[in-house]
């Protein structure tokens, strides 16, 4: 599908107010929540590596290839990311951040268990999750007035296996505070394109 | 009739044996290719000859001093590139060639300079290479591009033979590149790599179109446009910022202005009637580098168009040739301090009943005082 630029809106009539009031005024709120956002998340991936103990806390670990089947990746070719029309684009990046909350809930709960004694890092998933779910509750709105079709919140852990190792429980901690900043990176521009262009 | 015959007979087969005798004694083979490093030394044998053999060696052409040989063989000391050419031994007395060496004098590759940049994001990016120093002699090079561990493709450059492509990157992940090349020749062989996550090797094309236009009426205006760069993909997803600078010629300090979005701006302090330089570039966002400066644009702010010059020099004239004439010159146009922008309008009736030259110099007080 061709991108196509965010649409000129018509400033001659009462729909302009409706429109910045109920359309630009929740992508512009969003999108500086998602900037925001940026300058904290990988602030939070080096905190959480930090307090995991080795390997994860050795200088310059990285992982990326590792994988959570339950979250979306955010990483995506660009012959995919420029297919996807700007609805799908924020339609994903919902989907994504309604995942995120509901991960960063489990991993809030795996570190209180693993590393009770810290205060920082529990304060920082906490702050974590309440701007992804913030950020989910802007997208959300954005849809309904752009009138987008909402998919029904759903379930995204599924049965989240009892008996996982500690070892598996700070690799799951990694995979979703790494894709938070990646999808915090993503949502930026996926909310750009919402934004009409320069030549309105 | 009988004599001719046997004479053409014996021509026939001097001509036959001269054949054979060529074909077996001097095949017409292409020249052996050789690289030889400069500076060193190297001996050319005169192909299978023994060493004792008769021969005499020429390089394209030029006959060779016999001080050179050692025996029937070339000695080249101290290669400079001058010694690059096509060397050829004859038989001395027969004067048949032997065999023939294409002599190239070069250097191994020194390690190459690669580096990547993408101009293009989040299409695609290039990189581009070279050898610091010149090998005088065909070089191959050859690119592999990893990301993490799988292998893309480094499409050529049709038209740059030291640039290939990699398109369709992968967005929003922090798994490295890695770009390898190695360069090798007939002499040697060097290589390197880099490693870099997309984002950081951003770097747009500068603004395109880059306008400076006065602004009628004010003095101290100038209006700068520009266009964002057409090789940027999708300036609605990522959109770019601008930094502006811009200085009158005569100076050499630059302003600079850093804009958040929109491609225009108007310079509110220019310095009235000079000619200015202004160029702009562009960055995305958050990420990556400033692009190089734009093609300047010039422009000089709209001035007032200048009064007629003649009143003065023609006053001057007519106070020094005559003892008493009161009454302005019919040619000139009174300087009425109310078109200065300033108002004044007690004083215009003042000016009419004096010469222009006191005039003029009244005007100019009153404007400056009233300007204050």
């Amino acid at each position: 599908a061709e991108h196509r630029e965010g649409q000129c809106p018509d400033l001659q009539d009462d729909s302009a107010l409706t429109w910045i009031y109920k359309i630009a005024e929740p992508i512009s709120q969003a999108y500086s929540l998602a900037l925001y956002m940026q300058k904290n998340t990988s602030t939070l991936l080096q905190t959480y590596l930090q307090y995991q103990g080795s390997p994860f806390s050795d200088p310059g670990f990285s992982a990326p290839e590792l994988q959570l089947s339950s979250l979306p990746p955010a990483a995506v070719s660009f012959k995919i990311w420029h297919a996807l029309d700007d609805g799908e684009r924020l339609s994903q990046a919902k989907g994504a951040f309604l995942a995120l909350t509901q991960h960063l809930q489990l991993v809030g709960d795996d570190q209180s268990d693993l590393n009770p004694g810290s205060p920082i890092l529990l304060a920082q998933l906490g702050a974590a999750r309440l701007r992804a779910q913030g950020l989910l509750g802007n997208m959300a709105a954005i849809m309904t007035v752009l009138g987008l079709p909402l998919p029904p919140e759903e379930d995204t852990l599924g049965l989240v296996p009892f008996g996982a190792s500690a070892f598996e429980r700070k690799c799951r901690g990694y995979v979703v505070t790494r894709e938070y900043g990646h999808w915090t990176d993503r949502a930026k521009p996926s909310l750009n394109s919402l934004l009409p262009g320069p030549s309105c | 009739m009988a004599a001719p015959v046997p004479w053409a007979c014996c021509a026939l087969l001097a001509a036959a044996a001269a054949v054979v005798y060529t074909q077996r004694h001097s095949p017409q083979e292409a020249p052996h290719v050789q690289y030889e490093r400069l500076g060193s030394d190297v001996t050319l044998p005169c192909g299978t000859a023994n060493w004792d053999a008769a021969v005499t060696w020429r390089v394209n052409g030029t006959d060779l001093a016999p001080d050179l040989l050692n025996g029937s063989q070339l000695v080249l000391q101290g290669l400079e590139l001058g010694h690059s050419g096509l060397y050829a031994c004859f038989h001395r007395d027969s004067w048949h060639l032997r065999h023939q060496v294409m002599l190239h004098v070069g250097l191994p590759p020194r390690e190459p300079v690669l580096s990547c940049r993408s101009n293009t994001y989040p299409k695609g990016f290039y990189c581009s290479w070279h050898l610091p120093t010149p090998t005088y002699i065909p070089n191959t090079f050859n690119v592999t591009v990893l990301h993490g561990s799988k292998i893309m493709v480094c499409e050529k450059d049709p038209a740059l033979k030291n640039r290939c492509h990699i398109r369709y990157m992968h967005l929003f992940s922090t798994i490295k590149y890695k770009v390898s090349i190695s360069v090798s020749n007939a002499l040697g062989h060097n290589a390197t790599a880099i490693t870099f996550d997309e984002f950081t090797i951003v770097k747009p094309d500068p603004p395109e179109n880059v306008v400076a236009r006065p602004v009628p009426s004010n003095p101290r205006r100038l209006e700068v446009t520009w266009q964002t760069p057409s090789t940027w993909p999708d300036p609605e997803s990522f959109p770019l910022k601008f930094f502006l600078r811009y200085r009158p010629l005569i100076l050499d300090q630059w302003q600079h202005v850093e804009l958040s979005d929109g491609t225009a701006h108007t310079i509110t302090d220019a310095y009235a009637g000079k000619e200015y330089i202004i160029q702009v570039a562009a960055k995305d966002n958050e990420i990556g580098t400033w692009s190089d400066w734009s093609v300047a644009a010039h422009a000089t702010p709209w001035t007032e168009e200048p009064r007629h010059l003649t009143t003065e020099a023609q006053a001057a004239e007519t106070t020094t040739s005559t003892t008493s004439s009161l009454a302005p010159p019919p040619t000139t146009k009174i300087c009425d301090p109310g078109e200065l922008g300033s108002g004044g309008g007690p004083t215009a009736a003042f000016l009419i009943s004096l010469p222009v030259t006191l005039a003029l110099a009244a005007a100019a007080a009153t404007v400056s005082s009233l300007l204050i």
